[in-house]
Order: structure tokens, then sequence, then C-alpha cells
């Protein structure tokens, strides 16, 4: 029967194999969570042939944030901004370049 | 059996702390990581991982872990385990007196 001398090698096995662990335990945890990750991106049922469309997917109506991309341009241009320059009311669409004809013209 | 066991955890807590607060472990785990990716382990390992994750995917982390640990130990190339062992050996040779 041979016992197990406290040398310098069993010792370094034993470091050698916690260090190991830690990377193994690294490893799989971080291929875990990004298994899960993208199961929660790709959700819905994929055996029936319902589509289920969430934002990410091509022919959604919502961009990235959840709105809905068609009352984007609506609500833009519904709002109206007044221009501290000239003091004047302008259409949300068309501040930007306004603002930036009036500063021109003023500057003159 | 159980008191040189316990004496060798013992030994190994001290030389553990020794070895983290010297740098040394931060050191060695670099290496350990380089070869290991060099040699193609990671990939070997995290193909394992999906694959299992794909078979039977309501498995959560302890019971994926529990699974993959002993297959990922074997597949530590040889040469690794040696080359990190002699580093480790060298600087157990150094600290202890």
């Amino acid at each position: 029967m041979t016992e197990q001398a406290i040398t310098f090698q069993v010792v370094a096995e034993s470091v050698l194999k916690d260090i190991v662990d830690n990377i193994v335990r690294q490893q799989t945890l971080a291929t875990f969570a990004n298994h899960v990750s993208i199961q929660q991106q790709t959700k819905g049922n994929h055996e029936s042939n319902v589509p289920v469309i969430s934002n990410f997917e091509i022919g959604s109506t919502k961009d990235i944030f959840g709105q809905d991309k068609t009352k984007l341009k609506t609500s833009e241009a519904s709002r109206y901004f007044s221009c501290e320059n000239c003091g004047r009311k302008i259409a949300g669409g068309r501040f930007a370049q306004h603002v930036n004809k009036c500063l021109e013209r003023r500057r003159r | 059996m159980t008191q040189q066991s316990e004496e060798l955890d013992q030994i190994k807590s001290k030389i553990q702390e020794h070895l983290i607060s010297s740098g040394n472990y931060d050191i060695i785990n670099k290496q350990l990581k380089l070869q290991l990716y060099e040699s193609g382990w990671f990939d070997k390992v995290s193909q394992l991982a999906n694959r299992e994750l794909q078979d039977n995917s309501n498995q959560n982390f302890d019971q994926l872990f529990s699974f993959v640990k002993p297959k990922a130990e074997e597949l530590v190339p040889q040469k690794v385990k040696d080359e990190i062992l002699e580093k480790i050996k060298d600087y157990l040779e150094d600290i202890i007196q």
C-alpha cells in the first residue's frame, strides 16, 4: 500500500487541478450564458409554422425600442418648435434645416 | 489517510494565498489559458457544451457543468499539463524554505 507522500508533485498537481477547474467553470459559464441569451432572442415555437415577429426580424413594424415605425415619422411632423432666431414656429422635420439657414442669414 | 489530506489542505491553502498575492497565480493562469487556446482546447470544450445544451436544453448551469467538467479535464493535453506543473513546482521550490 503506497501512501501519497506530500511531495511537490502532489501539491503541484492539486494546484493545477484547481486552476483547470476554474478555467473550465468560466468557459462553461460563458458558453451557457451565450446559449441562453440566443434562446431568448429567437423565441417562439419552432415546431409549429406560426411566425413570431419580434422586433428584430425583417418585416417587423417596430424599431428596436418597440416603437411603431410608421408612427415615428408622423409624430415628428406634428410637433412644432419655435426658432430662437426668428421666432417662427417650424415643423419638426424641417427644424434643423431652417435653423441652419436662419443662422446664416442673421449673421450677415 | 485523512490526517494527511487535512495537512495537505492546510499546506495548499497557505500556498494558494501566497500564490495569489505574489501575482504568480495570474501569470500561471494566463499561460495555461494561452496554451489551452493554442491547442484548440477551448474550441473543443465550447463545442461539447453547446452540443450538450442543444440535446437537452432544459439543463441549468450546474447540471451542464458537472457533465462537462470531467471530460474537459481529460481533454487537457498531457504536454500542457506537464509544462504548467513544472512552472508550479519551480514556484513552490522558491517559496518553500
